[in-house]
């Protein structure tokens, strides 16, 4: 029997110089605390983003870090350079949004009058520094006039956070159930897009992966208990691969620059999950290095059906319970905002009477 | 011997600031966060009943917003046995004289449509968007022939052109008073408030033709890392052994299977029983309160 893939685990180095992530100025709350050479009480200083341990006697050791946001942002800065929640105004631009493999790797949420959302299937953790570089408060000035005022106190000094060469490492997963199925289904707590709307998603999802001949259908988890099936679409073996050697290169392809520092991928491993109890992270056999365009393109292998089709008549039989009472629901919730609102007559009447009193 | 499934979990967000304007989502439609419960523990066994729902092929069942399908008891009864050990870093409050987590600060997207823009950024495509063309290339006219002047489009921008209305006193002209009036008829009361009101200025913002909105914030997260034990049977290992073997935990928490163990190999000395874990929400406080 052939062996299906379950799950993708990843370990991502980057190497680089100066910080390149930011934290707030709050942290000097923290670090007062513990080591010595960072101490700064001043309000214009800035420090890069750390993780905080404790040592074996008690004492604050910190690690630099890149946090997960300010990769998956660098990861995907090609397709999303940035996110903006006003584009669920226009149908088009929302559904161009949507229907790309970099918006199903990423995951969203986008609320108007429903919520679209759709969980990440790529995740990672903060890329945290593996080297034992040592970072320092520097002073630097800055140019600008001074404010003359002499009750307000003001200098051109600030002091920022800087390092020289740094390596840091990262794990993630690509959790493929998770990428297979697209829910549009409001009942399950992850519509990810009106189904009505399925033709413009269609339109722009074949654009970007042209192998993309999915249709919306009723499923259910193969391994699940609950029998109710679930309306959406199920991505095909060809799709997934489609979406993981994308987000293969888009990995092998980051670099965060910034002023005074970059970062950039110095390598990337992934590893195949077949059995999770065997391939575990910590497990170092089956880990294959990504060096070239090429160990991307010849990456081919099956992934494990997650999700299995549902007759549509047996599926619209078990769910006609359940909708029937979401909509009830739905009336109630509707109905319970509308009377919390105190409706235009009120206002008038209350409005009269006070200008009577 | 009795055996274990240890796993790890790594970046765990967890938000304590619960005062946001921000909303919960679920089958009810939406709810302000500020109304809605949230736990005083960062993990507690319905977060561990979730991941175990993942793991072994559930749905996860979120216990604070409403969903059609029910928890499977099996799995929620296995993480109240399971020991949790959070190994984040904690610094001791002043005020509220006990330990606490330390937060990061980190920016987030505003996902909800009407958090509106306070900027009053008019140029005249968004004018002419608001407006439509008739309304549109009628005040054009109306303004060509009040400030005197050809191609205002091309002349002046259209925050100059409330600067020349305001300073050449337009705002009394007769015939800018019934073009402003047959605005507020149509609806577009937006636009007289830019020129008329400062404090309103910014109210085309919230028109759904020109809708502007916030897109992001900064939130305080604290980031949790741990392990989690639980007791596993053969049946259980057969199950996993065939199930996709990661799941999250609060938000992008990653949660890795490190693999199973007897009870000879594991040392739970740091770690605390998952049913020692209180599930109180602050709305429950509040009523036990009154």
């Amino acid at each position: 029997m052939e062996k299906k893939v379950k799950n993708i685990l990843l370990r991502l180095n980057l190497e680089g110089y100066g910080i390149v992530n930011y934290d707030s100025n709050d942290q000097k709350y923290i670090l007062n605390e513990g080591k010595e050479y960072n101490k700064d009480f001043r309000n214009n200083s800035s420090y890069a983003k750390k993780t905080f341990y404790n040592d074996e006697n008690g004492k604050q050791k910190t690690k630099i870090k890149i946090s997960k946001n300010c990769l998956k942002q660098s990861i995907f800065k090609k397709d999303i350079p940035f996110q903006c929640p006003n584009i669920v105004h226009d149908d088009i631009l929302l559904y161009s949004f949507i229907g790309s493999p970099a918006s199903m790797l990423r995951g969203f949420l986008f609320a108007k009058e429903e919520a679209f959302k759709r969980k990440e299937a790529f995740s990672i953790t903060d890329a945290e520094q593996s080297c034992n570089a040592i970072s320092n408060l520097e002073t630097f000035t800055r140019s600008g006039q001074k404010n003359t005022d002499e009750d307000v106190k003001d200098n051109s000094f600030f002091k920022k956070e800087t390092v020289g060469d740094i390596k840091y490492s990262a794990h993630g997963n690509i959790d493929l159930e998770q990428l297979q199925f697209v829910s549009t289904d409001p009942i399950f707590d992850r519509l990810t897009f009106n189904p009505d709307k399925f033709n413009l998603f269609s339109k722009f999802m074949k654009q970007r992966m042209e192998s993309f001949k999915s249709e919306l259908g009723y499923y259910k988890m193969k391994t699940s208990v609950v029998e109710i099936p679930e309306y959406g679409f199920k991505f095909s073996n060809e799709d997934m691969l489609h979406m993981v050697k994308y987000l293969f290169n888009m990995m092998m392809e980051l670099t965060i620059n910034r002023n005074g520092g970059y970062a950039v991928t110095s390598e990337l491993q992934y590893k195949l999950v077949y059995n999770p109890l065997e391939d575990t992270r910590a497990d170092e056999n089956g880990w294959v290095s990504v060096k070239t365009q090429k160990d991307i393109d010849k990456l081919d292998f099956s992934i494990e059906d997650f999700y299995v089709v549902v007759d549509e008549e047996e599926s619209k039989k078990m769910r006609s319970a359940i909708l029937d009472n979401y909509q009830v629901a739905k009336k109630k919730t509707a109905d319970k905002k509308e009377s919390k609102k105190p409706k235009k007559k009120d206002k008038e009447e209350v409005a009269e009477a006070e200008a009577t009193v | 011997m009795e055996k274990y499934l240890v796993l790890e979990f790594k970046n765990a967000g967890f938000f304590r600031n619960k005062m946001t304007k921000d909303f919960v989502f679920d089958i009810r439609g939406r709810t302000p966060r500020f109304e809605s419960e949230f736990y005083d523990e960062p993990i507690n066994a319905n977060h561990v009943s979730n991941v175990l729902h993942v793991l072994f092929g559930e749905r996860p069942v979120p216990s604070l917003r409403k969903v059609v399908f029910e928890r499977v008891d099996y799995y929620y009864e296995k993480a109240l046995d399971s020991f949790i050990c959070i190994d984040a870093y904690k610094q001791f409050h002043k005020k509220k004289e006990k330990d606490e987590y330390i937060s990061e600060t980190m920016s987030v997207k505003k996902a909800v449509h009407n958090s509106w823009s306070k900027l009053d950024f008019v140029y005249w495509e968004r004018v002419r968007k608001l407006l439509g063309d008739e309304l549109f290339t009628e005040m054009t006219a109306l303004l060509t022939k009040l400030i005197k002047e050809k191609d205002i489009r091309e002349k002046y921008s259209f925050k100059e052109i409330k600067s020349i209305v305001r300073e050449r006193q337009l705002l009394d002209n007769p015939l800018l008073i019934d073009f402003f009036a047959k605005l507020k008829q149509n609806g577009k009361t937006s636009l007289v408030m830019y020129f008329v009101d400062d404090k309103r200025a910014a109210e085309m913002n919230m028109n759904s033709h020109t809708a502007l909105t916030v897109n992001n914030g900064v939130e305080k997260v604290t980031r949790l890392n741990g392990e989690i034990v639980i007791p596993v049977n053969d049946e259980d290992i057969l199950k996993l052994s065939n199930s996709k073997g990661c799941a999250t935990i609060l938000d992008g928490g990653l949660v890795f299977i490190k693999g199973i163990f007897t009870a000879n190999r594991i040392n739970v000395s740091k770690h605390t029983k998952v049913n020692e874990i209180g599930l109180e929400t602050s709305k429950n406080k509040e009523k036990n309160a009154d």
